[in-house]
């Protein structure tokens, strides 16, 4: 399991708070998506989870042990991918055989299946690689290290249409109930299929953390042109011939999530949304 | 379960991925170093005429041993070349931390700082010693057999002999630290240029341990401030207390050899112990 208790952090003494008072408790087996504003404090929260960043004050647990001790077990057992990669001037195949020594559950044979997957052939040089390429390697790897916890940074980036449909394959296939994935992105439509759980952040406080099961279960996602829908709903966000609502789900019909929606329910008026779970 | 403070294995393998990663950059300056000395050591001696006998020649001799004419230019040159180049290296011990993403990949890679840090040294600490020896060694040897191409009448032409090397161009039988007129100043000159070597590689390392970037420069830029400050300091205490004050705290010359190492040898570990820390407490901004 991992844990963020109280956890307060800031880039300068004098700036503002860029996570105060953080609390979250991610478990085994999900798939977590976290969203936020731009400057929320995703990234620094998945830096802060990793231990490359030392918090004011609060820790993060894994398995009880702090991470920002950046122990050599807990760091063969967590992964980042961050939202820029850059590699060394070395080849694909010394890549794999070096980095992946350090791993103790790294598995060639996965390597070598997502780069089929993601189109990555022969041994490129890593330093020469477009944006794109460099990510899909880096996914690769990361997915090929089996790690119990892996962080990822904004993952599709530039990913192509085929590499996006591979990423959320590799993603449902590798999960299994020892892991815990972290996705951090704005490209919600990318990820939306294959979340479990979502978590939705502003600096200080977790505005919404709710299994999808749960959100379906609570709420009902629809476009509507009815006004007395309209003026009924939880949420409404106009649309083209209407608006795009959020329910309240009393007939127990599970609809797919409007993770845009949901967000703007979050941002604008989260003790509503919190009050209905 | 491997130990997470040291791990022979783990050291291992990320000592050969630091050095599979680097190995062309770091081959290319060897050669660019193997190269350049090569050429000092074979274009110099006849540039600068030191095999071209004048008339009435003499062999050049010391301490009764007949030595080769450009032995003290070529240990003066190495001497120079080893201090500025062992400093360059201590000033790039970290740096696999210019980016941030270099930062991110160093700093979540499955080592202990420990073992890292002591890649990072063995690396750009040690190495350098043992490269610019062999490339000294290896230059001095190209010189020898350079020299049967060019004519000269019986110069006494031979590579180097290590006792020369470490007796700073000085080369006598038994090679002991005792105050004579001729050898004292040997141990005195050893103990101050490897003293002040292993302290500034420590400083080096610690400057490039809190700036990753431009590490030389930066570090280069505060050690001549401080030197400066230092100077007036001591001018002002001379021009306040006179100079003849230091006398009786001056030690003699028979003990300035042990002074000097322990005050060098105490200093370096503490700079690199520090230098240490700070990487341990390195994260993937750089806050100053």
């Amino acid at each position: 399991m991992l844990k963020i208790e109280n956890l307060n952090f800031r880039y300068s003494r004098k700036g503002k708070p860029t996570i105060s008072n953080f609390n979250l408790e991610l478990r085994e087996g999900g798939i977590y998506g976290l969203l936020g504003e731009n400057g929320a404090g995703k990234s620094t929260l998945l830096q802060l989870i990793m231990g490359l960043l030392t918090p004011e004050s609060g820790k993060v647990l894994f398995d009880s042990i702090n991470t920002r001790k950046r122990l050599p077990s807990i760091l063969a057992d967590m992964y980042i991918v961050p939202e820029e990669n850059d590699f060394p001037p070395i080849h694909l195949d010394t890549f794999t055989q070096r980095y992946g020594a350090l791993y103790p559950k790294f598995s060639l044979e996965d390597m070598n299946r997502h780069l089929s997957t993601f189109g990555i052939t022969g041994n490129p040089r890593l330093d020469r690689l477009s944006m794109g390429q460099k990510k899909k390697i880096a996914l690769s790897f990361a997915m090929a290290c089996n790690t119990t916890i892996l962080l990822m940074d904004e993952p599709t980036n530039g990913l192509d249409i085929p590499a996006k449909s591979a990423f959320r394959k590799y993603i449902v296939e590798s999960m299994d109930d020892k892991r815990i994935f972290l996705i951090s992105t704005h490209q919600v439509r990318d990820v939306s299929n294959i979340l479990d759980h979502i978590i939705i952040m502003d600096s200080s406080k977790v505005l919404l953390n709710q299994s999808v099961a749960e959100i379906q279960s609570t709420m009902k996602f629809t476009n509507t042109s009815n006004q007395r829908e309209i003026e009924n709903a939880l949420f409404a966000i106009p649309s083209l011939g209407g608006a795009t609502v959020i329910l309240q789900n009393l007939d127990n019909v599970d609809t797919e999530i409007n993770l845009e929606t949901l967000f703007s329910f979050a941002i604008q008026d989260p003790e509503k949304l919190n009050s209905l779970f | 379960m491997e130990n997470n403070i040291f791990s022979p294995r783990r050291f291992g393998k990320y000592f050969q991925l630091q050095l599979s990663t680097n190995w062309k950059t770091l081959t290319i300056i060897i050669f660019c170093i193997l190269g350049g000395i090569i050429l000092y050591c074979t274009c110099l001696p006849y540039l600068s005429d030191i095999y071209v006998l004048p008339p009435n020649h003499k062999p050049r001799i010391i301490s009764g041993h007949e030595v080769d004419r450009f032995w003290n230019a070529e240990i003066h040159f190495f001497y120079f070349i080893f201090y500025v180049l062992a400093i360059i290296s201590a000033s790039l011990m970290f740096s696999s931390m210019k980016t941030k993403s270099q930062r991110i990949s160093t700093l979540t890679l499955p080592a202990s700082t420990l073992e890292k840090y002591l890649t990072y040294f063995i690396i750009y600490v040690i190495a350098i010693y043992v490269v610019l020896f062999i490339c000294m060694a290896i230059g001095d040897y190209a010189r020898v057999l350079s020299t049967k191409l060019y004519p000269h009448n019986d110069e006494f032409i031979k590579p180097i002999p290590f006792k020369y090397i470490f007796s700073l161009g000085y080369y006598y039988d038994n090679p002991s630290y005792h105050m004579d007129h001729e050898n004292y100043f040997v141990g005195y000159w050893f103990a101050i240029y490897f003293g002040s070597l292993i302290v500034t590689q420590g400083y080096m390392a610690l400057i490039s341990a809190i700036w990753p970037k431009n590490s030389f420069i930066k570090g280069t830029g505060i050690a001549m401030i401080f030197t400066f400050l230092m100077i007036i300091c001591v001018i002002s205490s001379f021009k306040l207390f006179g100079y003849m004050v230091y006398r009786d705290y001056f030690p003699q010359f028979t003990s300035l050899s042990v002074v000097v190492w322990s005050i060098t040898i105490i200093l370096s570990i503490v700079l690199f112990a520090v230098s240490y820390f700070r990487f341990k407490e390195n994260e993937v901004i750089d806050r100053w």
